[in-house]
């Protein structure tokens, strides 16, 4: 009758506790959360995308423990800024040509439907839409040059830190996947958090890194061989971990595809060698993660 | 007895037919007339996308009577990833171009030059962020016209015009990081509510109307805006009832 009581009296308590999952879940292990940082130029619609793109992969359950999906949205104001400095210039420049600003969203997202709708009407505007491709692409070594002095940037890390430390304390084991400048906002996260981490609980799949560095305990990481993206990053800024992994050469000369460098088009396309490489690397670094000690 | 029978009907069927060939108004051919051209109408037109246009066709006999050829039309169109029609002459506006409709009766051609519009010329181009919304569900109404124009089912429409009106209420009302960060979760709840309706397809369309919804300096500085103070933030991926 007292062990039937004891038990009530827990089922009654857990709920309250901050770390009811843990006791929930079989061998006392709070699950996994894997985190998606994402890249240059990219909004929030855009990001959420790329933790659709995570969340695809492994849904709800990983090694019958649960799995939750977190997105640190890194700001990305630089690149998108230049990119509409330029269609402004462009604009006044050439009065009468158009003030469609919808054109620069392909640019910015990669894909070209809005842009084709556009040019199928008026042709005179693929001068338009190709000069901003090429200002964003030139543009994207200065973005990455100046981000860490960016006053924008340690707050950003500092809030990230601080979530790694939430799942660590909720016993969470955690993946963190970051691509193009979310690299950089990794590294000084991880560095920030791991002292405090007393077992192999926090793990790193790095994909398309400007960084010279990265975080998996074995040096590995995913970069496209025709990421032009990060081909750009290293001629300017040098020392950039090389790329690796073969990439589709036609998607990458179409600057529809953001230079073959957008996370969900190229490197979460499964008609590419990318994803399966991104894939095997998460999957070691999941099966390696340990059960946060308290 | 029964095959006289049979032989007198068959013969008054063969009359009626030579006869009746062509027999009516003074517009319609002789029965020995041949078509010597046909006009279809409208001569030019414009269609918006998704949208659908009954086209008509003349014909013109060599006694110089017209009429509307009752069979043997075939209808085609010059370019059917801008323009579908179908065999009565239904044409339906598929993506911006211009696009010939033509109509044949057996060896005569008639055809019709038609300008199918895109959905671009038709954006709200108003100098304020918010736009017009007559029907005041939060969505400006030509991005409505956008959706409807996809022509999809009514809960993947319903999807969309979430995710439209809340990307509305972003670039309306985020002036600071906290109402940011409540506008990022809901735009993300309405993306995920679209994923949920259409999957790999999703951000096909999300892309689409966000670019259409952003088509003016002032929307695109709105959402530069709200970008910028939903950064620098965590956010958990929308759980439970994600369509509303």
């Amino acid at each position: 009758m007292l062990k039937r009581l004891s038990a009530l009296t827990v089922s009654v308590l857990l709920p309250l506790s901050p770390l009811s999952s843990v006791a929930q879940t079989p061998g006392g292990a709070s699950g996994y959360v894997i985190v998606y940082i994402n890249g240059l130029s990219t909004d929030p619609i855009g990001a959420q995308d790329g933790l659709d793109a995570l969340s695809a992969l492994y849904a709800a359950q990983y090694n019958n423990q649960p799995v939750s999906y977190t997105l640190f949205y890194t700001p990305t104001d630089g690149l998108t800024q230049d990119v509409i400095n330029a269609f402004a210039q462009r604009v006044q420049s050439t009065p009468g040509l158009t003030d469609r600003w919808e054109l620069i969203w392909d640019t910015l997202d990669g894909g070209g439907t809005v842009s084709d709708l556009a040019i199928a009407e008026n042709p005179s505007l693929s001068s338009l839409v190709s000069d901003l491709k090429t200002t964003f692409l030139n543009d994207v070594s200065s973005n990455v040059k100046n981000l860490t002095s960016n006053k924008e940037f340690q707050p950003a890390v500092d809030q990230f830190t601080s979530a790694l430390t939430t799942y660590y304390t909720q016993q969470k084991k955690t993946l963190g996947v970051a691509h193009s400048q979310g690299n950089v906002y990794l590294n000084a996260a991880y560095d920030a958090v791991k002292p405090q981490l007393k077992t192999d609980s926090l793990r790193t799949v790095q994909v398309a890194t400007p960084a010279a560095t990265v975080r998996d305990p074995q040096g590995r990481y995913v970069t496209s061989t025709t990421d032009l993206v990060i081909q750009a990053v290293a001629l300017a800024l040098g020392n950039v971990e090389p790329a690796n992994t073969d990439g589709p050469i036609l998607a990458a000369l179409s600057s529809d595809t953001g230079y073959g460098h957008k996370f969900v088009d190229i490197y979460m396309n499964p008609n590419y060698k990318l994803l399966p490489a991104i894939k095997a690397l998460a999957d070691s670094n999941l099966q390696a993660l340990q059960t946060p000690a308290p | 007895m029964l095959y006289r029978l049979w032989f007198v009907i068959v013969l008054s069927l063969t009359l009626y037919v030579v006869s009746g060939c062509g027999n009516g108004s003074g517009k319609s051919g002789t029965p020995t007339a041949a078509v010597t051209s046909i006009t279809v109408s409208p001569g030019s037109t414009t269609i918006l996308m998704g949208k659908q246009q009954q086209f008509s066709a003349t014909a013109t006999y060599s006694d110089g009577s017209t009429k509307s050829p009752s069979t043997g039309t075939i209808w085609s169109s010059s370019n059917t990833a801008v323009a579908t029609v179908d065999g009565s002459g239904l044409v339906k506006g598929v993506a911006p171009g211009n696009v010939t409709i033509s109509v044949a009766v057996g060896s005569v051609n008639g055809t019709s030059s038609t300008k199918v519009e895109t959905v671009l010329a038709t954006l709200d181009r108003s100098t304020d962020v918010a736009g017009l919304d007559k029907d005041n569900n939060g969505v400006r109404d030509d991005i409505d016209q956008v959706i409807a124009g996809f022509g999809l089912t009514a809960s993947q429409t319903k999807a969309l015009t979430q995710f439209a009106a809340a990307l509305q209420v972003a670039i309306l009302s985020s002036p600071d990081r906290s109402s940011a960060y409540a506008n990022a979760m809901e735009l993300h709840r309405g993306q995920e509510c679209v994923f949920s309706q259409l999957t790999a397809d999703s951000t096909k369309y999300t892309k689409q109307i966000k670019a259409f919804t952003l088509n003016t300096q002032p929307r695109v500085m709105a959402f530069v805006g709200f970008s910028h103070n939903a950064s620098g933030a965590v956010y958990p991926q929308p759980t439970g009832t994600i369509c509303k």
